[in-house]
């Protein structure tokens, strides 16, 4: 059974990526369940995700979870051609100054900087029940992904003749993937790096790892990342 | 915070506001010189400003900040962080400071010579050491002017003494004398200049090989 489960938590990292923690209300019936989660970005790291219950019913077991991120290289190919294909619409047509423009433009955006991190990756759930119930069902999975990231500003007024000053503090939350995010509680979270990441993110050298078909999935982003040093809430 | 983060957009989120936040701008010249600077005609060193604020409510990351005065942008700086519920801006140079230091007088001091043996793997080549020593005095003067309008109060102005040019006098007596260091503090009226003159010492020690005479070579008799 496929099901959308709400982003609740989203940690979002200073460096890029951040955890991501989304829940739903399942019913479990009697014998084996399997629920595949929809709208998990390839960019999510397989060897870190997990499923648990906010509250664990009676007689209920989380069996396995099947995670998969699609192959970057196959992936790219086709990224590859939507990109051709955005080009030659808007290389090709004839008026663009019509009622759907905006709509228009921002499908061949999206398909423009459609990148990896933004297909999707398999996160399947798989539940033992010796009853039926409901429960609520969650999933919580890094996202290496750094178009999402945030930086923080201040403003500072100051009042020379009093010596104070007002502060304001803003957040500038950035998500450059192709995922919506709707109202979720956001927090965010600074860490010292060992280095930034480029342009090219994380998961730059993944397809040597999948062609190379014996090594295990690791996670890129957490080895940048020395040590926390604050979380804004 | 509840957000909604759409795909390829960026958000704007108010973090916090807090007013009446003490704040402090610190004034900073430091200057030092070496065996050759000190005899520079004419230096122009920065004076540095940093902001500091304390009893923030919250921990901030390191990030920009853009100061307003009377509603104006007045400058842009960045910090490192708070620590605690302090935050320091980092070091900018403060263009409403100007400074000169210049040279007034150098007096050379009176030379002694000291002889030392030469070592024996050298002593076909050389007939002796000899190490000529004498203290220079120089006069140098700071000169800081206040070109902004406003009364520039507590520029922290400290001398740093190096290896071989030492500190002797000032005509102000520095508020804090620690060697090496030696701090004044400097009020600067708008428009107006303070000037500071340091005494400094600068030993001068030169050492030279004195060859030997050449040996007289006997005639070849043909």
């Amino acid at each position: 059974m496929n099901i959308n489960p709400i982003p609740k938590r989203f940690i979002i990292f200073s460096g890029g990526g951040g955890i991501m923690e989304r829940v739903q209300r399942v019913r479990l019936s009697t014998g084996i369940n399997t629920f595949e989660i929809e709208n998990v970005p390839a960019s999510f790291d397989p060897s870190t995700a997990t499923a648990f219950f906010e509250k664990e019913p009676e007689g209920v077991n989380i069996l396995q979870v099947d995670v998969k991120r699609p192959d970057k290289q196959i992936v790219e190919n086709f990224i590859s051609r939507e990109k051709t294909a955005a080009s030659a619409i808007i290389q090709n047509a004839t008026d663009l100054r019509g009622a759907n423009r905006d709509q228009i433009i921002e499908l061949i955006e999206s398909a423009h900087y459609r990148r990896y991190e933004d297909m999707r990756g398999t996160l399947t759930v798989t539940i033992e029940s010796r009853n039926e119930c409901e429960a609520m069902l969650c999933v919580r999975y890094f996202l290496e992904d750094a178009r999402i990231k945030w930086e923080p500003s201040l403003h500072l007024s100051i009042d020379e003749n009093s010596g104070t000053a007002t502060v304001e503090g803003f957040i500038l939350a950035m998500n450059n993937s192709d995922i919506n995010y709707p109202r979720c509680e956001v927090e965010f979270a600074e860490f010292e790096m060992q280095y930034t990441p480029g342009d090219e993110g994380f998961l730059n050298d993944l397809a040597n790892e999948q062609v190379a078909q014996s090594v295990m999935p690791r996670n890129r982003m957490m080895k940048q990342m020395k040590r926390l040093k604050s979380l804004v809430k | 915070m509840k957000v909604t983060l759409g795909s390829r957009k960026n958000v704007r989120l108010n973090w916090f506001k807090q007013e009446g936040v003490p704040f402090v701008l610190k004034r900073e010249l430091e200057f030092s010189y070496n065996e050759n600077s000190v005899l520079v005609d004419t230096v122009t060193p920065p004076v540095y400003m940093q902001y500091s604020l304390s009893g923030l409510s919250k921990a901030i990351p390191k990030t920009n900040i853009i100061v307003f005065s009377e509603g104006l942008p007045h400058s842009y700086l960045s910090t490192l962080g708070s620590v605690g519920d302090k935050l320091l801006t980092e070091k900018v140079v403060d263009e409403t400071m100007n400074v000169v230091d210049r040279i007034v007088k150098v007096q050379q001091g009176e030379e002694s010579i000291i002889t030392k043996p030469v070592p024996p793997n050298e002593r076909h080549l050389f007939k002796e050491i000899q190490i000529h020593e004498r203290q220079d005095t120089i006069r140098r003067k700071i000169t800081l002017k206040n070109e902004g309008e406003r009364l520039v109060n507590g520029i922290k102005v400290q001398f740093i003494e190096k290896k071989d040019i030492n500190y002797s006098g000032a005509s102000k007596e520095p508020l804090e004398a620690d060697p090496p260091e030696y701090t004044w503090k400097v009020d600067v009226p708008p428009g107006k200049s303070v000037a500071i003159e340091l005494v400094l010492k600068r030993d001068v020690r030169q050492t030279y090989k004195i060859e030997r005479d050449p040996i007289p070579q006997p005639k070849l008799k043909r």
